[in-house]
This record gives structure tokens, sequence and C-alpha cells, in this order.
């Protein structure tokens, strides 16, 4: 056996393998350059050897990490003891060993070369970049050594190997993170443009970036799992895998806080794993790396991957490596991905392809976020849009619930709390507690949600002063309380065992500084999801506590109006009924007391006995006049209408009718403004097809003439007369001189309670309600109440009555 | 024994007159209205009655063409009171004593505010009231004098 030191690097054959080298685009190219170094020394084939890692199952051992033989034959890891083999003594000695011939001397790997025909090898020793050793060792199956300017080249040859190794990683991590970023930048294009992926679209994505990574890798299986926290918090779900379908998956979901498998310690622990080989898993080896990480194989991994790589049960497999890496965002774990069993060399996963993948890893975590807080965003924008739009279904809701005249407040409160749930994600479990006033406790009015059951609902809160619960924290500083954690929260009550986080808002109409809160109850709102409400959340909740506190208390006036109004058209009514009382109760006296006085007067002969007669007749006839006022206002007031009892009349008895009235009026005014008055008979006496009802028609002239005295000059005179208009209808007509009557205010005149301005001290009396009677009066006779405008200080009224 | 009488309501007046005079063989000297009244003041003070029975309810004046505008928000229901307020005003009639004369509520007219010389008594059909409240007035008027 012939030893060489280490040569200076030279020579066509170094080119070749640089070149191939620099060509290769995958990881695979490590086989290739192997490939390159056996066919310049004719071999049947090379070996890449590698030390096992310190934390693997076989310490001090040697196993193949890329082969390449002429007949593409796949050999599987054979442990080869650093001790005790040909090749272990290549590394351990760091000098290259020539066997010519294996059947002479001891060779450890006896099988191999009965299997293989493989007559003689030489083992070159190599360090690769991250300081592990190992061998290039070229196979012979003729029983030729290997000359030793082949050894020179071969040797030349070898030396270049871990590091083109290393390009070729450099290029592939490159490659790979270019298009790493290149899928999550196109997605991220399109949420610029404002199209939210769906998950659907979102798993594609995550389903290409799988592909690129076992490809990179060249392994069997890439998987992604992630949380959706939005969605499912808590469980980290498979979204994408090259795993081939139609084999058996171990696990879909991981559930955080549980450490399940090499997957389950990483989602845990938020650190990255590799390990060397599944088929030989050894929690001691790597507890000292990984504390407490255990793998079981509980779908006979070894037997699926014979069958992948077609190998039959007799051969060996090489390492089932596997890797995973957490995917963070600070230090909030969204998920994990993982890489295991290369399908062809390099069949090891090294610190170098651990990097790698974190940094994956770290491309994913980014958009995984981008896209969760464009979601959260959005589910915000939902929550308001919803609430805009609720604010206004409710509101509508409610006012024509307090339209109706027995408002049903249940109803609005179970209406809110539909809205809440509506628009506050996560509202599972709702309800309004009022304040009981008497026992000063919180007692549940309206629930909604599943987990109630009677007993729950008859729970009471004290709101003494020594108490502590979120409801009386609310109720007593008027600001909304929310629970993240309710394990950890000193105010929670427990009502629900599987409450998770929960809300609580006053209902108050808010404060002015310095008021002391008042809030009439509190609304509830328990999420049973491990997510947290949105932002929003506390703000909707406070709006929404503020809105039924509003709603209670228009009720409540609405309520207290409606009463009121009740008892104020009682009161009004029964005043009204008095008044309606009255008119009867004085009509009989005073009408007995007018007849009298009139009988009177026609017995005496006494000027001055007949004066004072006449005043008492004129107050008699007032009295009469005020007290049928009060009767027809009060039926107006009752909105009865006044109904006119029409008889045939004659035109003599109107003529006397009309004496008697002025007489009367005019000796209601004083005699010193001497204002005369008088009745034309001629239109009227010899008439005789006039019906009326000749108490209202009284009533009538009577009011007209009230007006008529009271209103005019002194020195001037009050005049009575009628006829027929020209279309035939009967007319009494009322003429006097005093304080006009403008233009405008005619229509005014017969308004209830209307007086003019002008007038009103010039009166004595009167409230505004006897042209408004008079105008009753001719509409109940079907007839009109004309009343001209002052011409030349003379004001006229007419009462025209229908032909009949 | 001189009675001012202010009184709108003519028959009301001619049935006071009547009485009053019966009972204290005098003319009452009559004025209708505030406007009435507010022109007369000089007069009254220049010849102070012996009391005033003054009606709280008047008219401002009786429709004329040349009757004087009433003042901005006049009051029907306070009129007595105001010529009561002009006597009380005017020193020769401050202490005079006045009888407000009204279908009118104590309470309406805030009895406790009133001076000391005046005094309120409800319209009646008996004019006894009157005339005792007229006696009784002029004779404390007297002593104090």
């Amino acid at each position: 056996m012939e030893v060489s030191t280490r040569p200076s690097i030279d020579g066509e054959p170094i080119l070749d393998l640089i070149a191939t080298a620099l060509g290769q685009e995958e990881l695979s190219g490590l086989c290739e350059m192997l490939e390159g170094i056996a066919r310049v020394s004719d071999a049947y084939g090379c070996i890449l050897w590698q030390e096992t890692p310190p934390t693997g199952p076989s310490r001090d051992h040697l196993f193949v990490l890329a082969h390449w033989f002429q007949d593409n034959s796949i050999f599987a890891t054979h442990d080869i003891p650093i001790e005790g083999s040909a090749t272990g003594e290549a590394v351990r000695t760091s000098r290259t060993r020539n066997v010519e011939d294996v059947h002479k001397g001891r060779i450890f790997w006896d099988r191999f070369m009965k299997e293989t025909g493989i007559q003689a090898f030489c083992s070159i020793p190599i360090d690769f970049v991250d300081g592990a050793r190992g061998a290039v060792n070229l196979y012979r199956k003729e029983a030729q050594a290997f000359s030793a300017s082949e050894i020179v080249q071969l040797e030349r040859l070898a030396f270049l190997v871990p590091r083109l190794y290393q390009t070729i990683l450099d290029r592939v991590s490159f490659n790979l993170i270019s298009k790493v970023t290149e899928i999550s930048h196109a997605a991220d294009l399109r949420v610029s443009r404002g199209a939210l992926l769906s998950r659907a679209e979102m798993h594609t994505t995550l389903r290409q970036i799988c592909k690129q990574v076992s490809n990179a890798f060249q392994c069997i299986e890439t998987s992604i799992f992630m949380e959706d926290r939005l969605e499912t918090p808590g469980v980290y779900e498979l979204v994408a895998t090259t795993w081939p379908s139609n084999l058996p998956f171990e696990k879909v979901t991981y559930r955080r806080k549980r450490t399940e498998g090499a997957t389950g310690w990483v989602l845990e622990k938020a650190k990255a794993v590799k390990l060397f080989d599944l088929a030989r898993f050894d929690a001691k080896s790597t507890g000292h790396e990984y504390p407490s990480l255990v793998w079981k194989d509980s779908l006979d991994i070894k037997s699926t991957v014979r069958m992948l790589l077609h190998k039959r049960p007799s051969e060996e497999l090489p390492p089932l490596s596997f890797m995973a890496a957490p995917i963070l965002w600070g230090k909030t774990v969204f998920g994990v991905i993982r890489c295991s069993v290369a399908r062809q060399g390099p069949f090891y996963f090294a610190e170098r392809e651990l990097n790698l993948l974190s940094l994956v890893a770290a491309q994913i975590g980014r958009y995984w976020h981008s896209w969760l807080s464009q979601r959260e965003l959005q589910l915000d924008l939902h929550s308001l849009e919803a609430l805009v739009q609720s604010m206004g279904e409710l509101n509508s809701f409610v006012h024509k619930e307090l339209t109706k005249p027995a408002p049903d407040e249940q109803r609005i409160l179970r209406e809110a709390l539909k809205v809440t749930s509506n628009v506050i994600h996560g509202a599972e479990i709702t309800d309004v507690r009022l304040l009981d006033t008497e026992t000063r406790e919180l007692y549940f009015a309206t629930t909604q949600g599943r987990y109630w059951n009677s007993e729950r609902r008859n729970l009471r809160f004290p709101m003494n002063d020594d108490e502590s619960s979120a409801g009386w924290y609310v109720m007593h500083t008027g600001e909304t309380y929310i629970v993240n954690n309710v394990k950890k929260d000193k105010f929670y009550h427990k009502t629900f065992a599987n409450t998770k986080r929960l809300i609580v808002a006053p209902l108050s109409l808010g404060m002015e500084r310095g008021e002391k809160p008042e809030p009439s109850g509190v609304l509830d709102i328990r999420s049973v999801i491990d997510r947290d409400f949105s932002g929003s959340a506390i703000h909707v909740a406070t709006l929404l506590g503020r809105q039924l506190a509003l709603y209670r208390f228009l009720a409540q006036v609405i309520h207290d109006l409606r009463r009121s109004a009740a008892e104020q058209e009682m009161l009004k009514n029964q005043r009204i009924r008095v008044f309606q009382d009255m008119d009867h109760q004085f009509k009989s006296p005073i009408t007995q007391a007018h007849a009298r006085v009139q009988a009177l007067l026609k017995l005496v002969d006494d000027e001055d006995v007949k004066q004072r007669l006449l005043a008492v007749r004129g107050l008699c006839a007032k009295a009469k006049r005020v007290s049928m006022n009060s009767g027809l206002f009060a039926s107006l007031a009752l909105e009865e209408s006044i109904r006119a009892v029409k008889e045939q009349c004659k035109g003599s008895d109107l003529v006397k009718l009309l004496i008697e009235a002025t007489q009367d009026n005019r000796l209601m005014v004083s005699s010193r403004r001497q204002i005369g008055a008088h009745v034309e008979p001629d239109g009227i006496e010899y008439l005789n097809s006039i019906k009326l009802d000749k108490n209202l028609l009284e009533q009538a002239v009577t009011n007209v003439l009230d007006n008529a005295f009271k209103y005019s000059y002194p020195y001037t005179h009050v005049k009575v007369s009628g006829g027929l208009t020209k279309t035939g209808r009967f007319f009494i007509l009322v003429e006097n001189e005093g304080i006009p009557i403008l233009a405008g205010e005619q229509a005014l005149c017969i308004l209830r309670g209307w007086q003019s301005e002008a007038a009103i001290p010039f009166s004595d009396t009167g409230s505004g309600i006897g042209l408004w009677i008079v105008q009753h009066i001719m509409l109940a006779h079907g007839g009109d109440l004309i009343i001209e405008p002052t011409r030349n200080r003379k004001t006229e009224v007419r009462l025209v009555f229908p032909l009949e | 024994m001189n009675i001012l009488l202010v009184e709108d309501i003519e028959l009301q007046e001619q049935w006071l007159r009547d009485e009053l005079s019966r009972a204290f063989r005098c003319e009452p000297i009559w004025i209708q209205t505030e406007s009435e009244f507010r022109s007369r003041l000089d007069e009254i003070e220049a010849r102070p009655p012996d009391v005033a029975v003054i009606d709280v309810m008047l008219k401002w004046a009786d429709p004329s063409p040349d009757s004087p505008p009433a003042p901005p928000e006049w009051d029907r229901h306070k009129a007595g009171l105001h010529c009561q307020e002009l006597l009380s005003s005017r020193e020769k009639t401050r202490n005079m004593p006045v009888i407000l004369y009204t279908v009118l509520d104590a309470t309406d007219l805030r009895s406790e505010e009133l001076p000391p010389n005046v005094s309120l008594l409800n319209k009646d059909s008996d004019p006894e009231p009157l005339i005792k409240r007229i006696r009784e007035v002029t004779a404390l008027s007297l002593s104090r004098q």
C-alpha cells in the first residue's frame, strides 16, 4: 500500500470536477461529482463517507453520505467503525489507504465486498467545511490496485469535494430562498392590490414552498403545520405536504403545549431539531441536545421507506434523516416545517441544511403573519360594517317596539344580544344583567348562547362595597372591563367553567367628568375559544352598553309620558265634564230668573224699576250666555259636534229675539259711552220659512253683539238687520263702528282663544272663544259666519243660514 | 266721608254707589279705567279721599279713536294694583286706606306683600262686609292721625 501526502491542485480532471460542481442546481450534484471522480480512475463506484454526528445513534462510526456506482446501485448506510476498518484508519490518520486486495487482511465491510464483487479500493480522508471528518472511497471490481499516480490524482479531486459541495449547497440555498421569496412575493402582491388570499389559496402557496424545499433537499417529505389563530387557535394543522398521499401519515394536527414526537417538541420549545436516523432514534443519546424529546415509530417508517426506495428486506436503508424548524414571528410559534427521508444522496441533514430550512421558516413566518394581520384587519372591518348595519336595524327594531302601546323590554334586550354575537367575533355566551335596586344585586335579565340552564340563570351577584367581581367593578367604576385570561383574573366569578375570555360593559349613558357612574346593569360577553378578542371588541361592547342604556331610558320616558298623558287626558275630560255639568246646573235657574224678570217687566210701570229690572234681565242674559258658551266649549273640546235642532221660526219671533238680545247687551256697557242700538225689522219680520235652532241662534247673535258693544267707540250705533241674500239665504247682519278688524285678522277671529292684541286693553272680560263658538253654530246649521274687514271704521259680521 | 270707587262695570258701580251712599251718606267718586285713574291722579292727590275701593281687574280704557295706547305687557289682572301703587307713590296718598275689592283669590295677589294700609276683600252680593271694612280702615286712619 502506498500512502501519499496532500497533493497540489491542477490538471484537467480538476477543471472537469469544478465545472461539474458549478453546473449543479441540486444537492444530488454531489453524486455527479463522485461520478466524475470515479470515472477519472475508471472505478466501479465512489462513496463519500462522513463521520456520524456526536448526537447520532452510532458514534465513532462512518456512514454513507453520498455515492455513485456504475450500475446505479443504491447502497444503504453501513455503519463502519472508525476503529477497526480501513476507511476508519484513513479518517483517523488523515492518510490515504490503498487496499489492493480486499480478500487479503481483515476488511470490515465483508458483505458489501461479496455482494458487489469489489476487489480493490482506496480511501482518501477529507475534512468537511463544518469540521466533520470523512473519506472519499473509490472501488474496483478488478483485482487492480490504484496506482500511485492515480492516488495522487484522486487525492487532489477528493480534496475539492467538500468545498465544491459547499458551493453546490450555497447555490441550492440561494435558489431555494429566491424561489420561496418569489412565491410569497407573488402572494403579497395580490394582497397589496386588495385581494385577501383565501385559506385554500394560502395552502396552495405553502404547497408550492413545500415542493421547492423537497426538491432542494431531495427529501421525500416536506410538511408544514400551521396554526390559524383566527379560526382554530391552539391547533397546528397540516396545511401542505409532499408525502405521497397513498401512504399513511402519522399525524395531521398537533396541539399547543402537548409535546408529541419531534414535531411537537419543536412546536413547544420553538427550537429546531435534526435527527440523524429515525430508525435508530435513541432518546438517551439525543437527550443532551434535545431534552425530553421522545419519538416513536408508530407507522413503521422503515417499511415505508424500504418500499419507496425499492429496497429488499435484507438490504439496509440509508439514514432516515429528519429535521424540523419552528415558524416564528418574534416569540410566537406560528407552526413548523419539517423534512424527512432523503431519497438520494446526500442522505444526511447537517447543520447547514437545518440553517437553510430555518431561513425558509422565517420567510414563511413573515408571510403568515402578514396574512393573519390582513385577515384580522378585515375581520375588524367586517365587524364594524356589521356593527353599523346592525345598529341601524336595531334602532329600527327599538323604534318599532317603543311605538307599541306596551313595549316589551325583553324583546329589545334579546335583539341587542343577537347584534352583539354578530358583530363581536367570539361572543359565544352573552347576557344582560340588571340591577335589582331593592336588594342591590345584579340578576340575569336576558341570556343568549349555549350552556345556560336554570341554575345559572338564577344566580345573583351582590353589589356590596366589600364584594369583588367583574360586575361589581364595572358597576362601581362605570368602565368596561376585559378579562383576557379568566384563570389569572381575580375578578372572574366562574359562572361558566369553559369561559376563556370575558368583556363586561356597563349599561350607562356615559359620564361627564366628576360625575358618579350609575349604570343600570352590565352587558357580559364571553368567549370559549382560545383566541383574544379583536382590538375593537372592547369599544364595540362599550357602545352597545350605552345603546342599551339609552333604549331603557327612552322606554321609561315614553312609559312615563304616556301615563302622564293618560292622566292629563283623564283630568282634562273631568274638567270638561265639570263645565258641561255647570252649564246644565246653571241653565235651569238662569233661564227661570230670566223668564221671571220678563214677566215682572210686563207688570211694572215705574220707569226706574223697569230700568233696574232690565239691568237684571241683562245680567241674567249674560250669565245664560256665558253658561251656554261653557257648555258648548266643553262639548267641542270633547270633540262632540254641536247638533242644531231646527224648527220652523216666524220672522216676527226672530225680530223679538234680536231686539231683546240687543237690549240686554247694550245694558252691559257703560252708559257714559253713549252707544246706541237699533234693530231693523224690515227684512225679517215677514219671513215665514226660516228653519233654525232658536237657542243656538240666540247664542250666536249674543256672542256677536257682545263683541260689537264691547269694542264700539263712544257715541256710535250698533245696528242689527237681516233679510235674504241674492241666492235666497237668510242672514242676520250686525254692524258697528269701533276697534277695527284688519284684513288678515278675519281668519284669526274664529280661532279658539285668539284675541286681537289691539282689543285686549279695552275689554274687561273675554277668553277668545265667542266667535269660535259662533263658527261652530253656523257649521251645525250648514251656514256661514262672514266677517268683513273694517272699512271706514265700520265692521260687518254676517250670519248666513242655508235655504230650508 | 269721601270714597273713591274704581270699578269698570257700570252695573256693579251703580249698585255699590247706591249701597255706599246709603251707608255713608256720600256720593263716591267713580273712576272706570286705569288710564282714567292715571289722568286724574293729581286731582286725587290734591283732595285725597278717606278711602279708595279699587277693583283689581280693570280695563285700560274705553274703546275710542283717542284712547291712549296701553303700555307694553299691560295686564288686566293687575290694573287695580297699578292704581294702588300709584297712590302709594304719592306723598299725600301714601298712607290712604285702600281696599282691593275683587273676585280674585288672596294667593293670586300675594296679599303678604301689600303695604299695611292696603287690605283685600272678596266681592260679595252682600254689601255689608265692604261697609264694615270701610268703617274699620277709616277709623284706624283717623286714630293714627
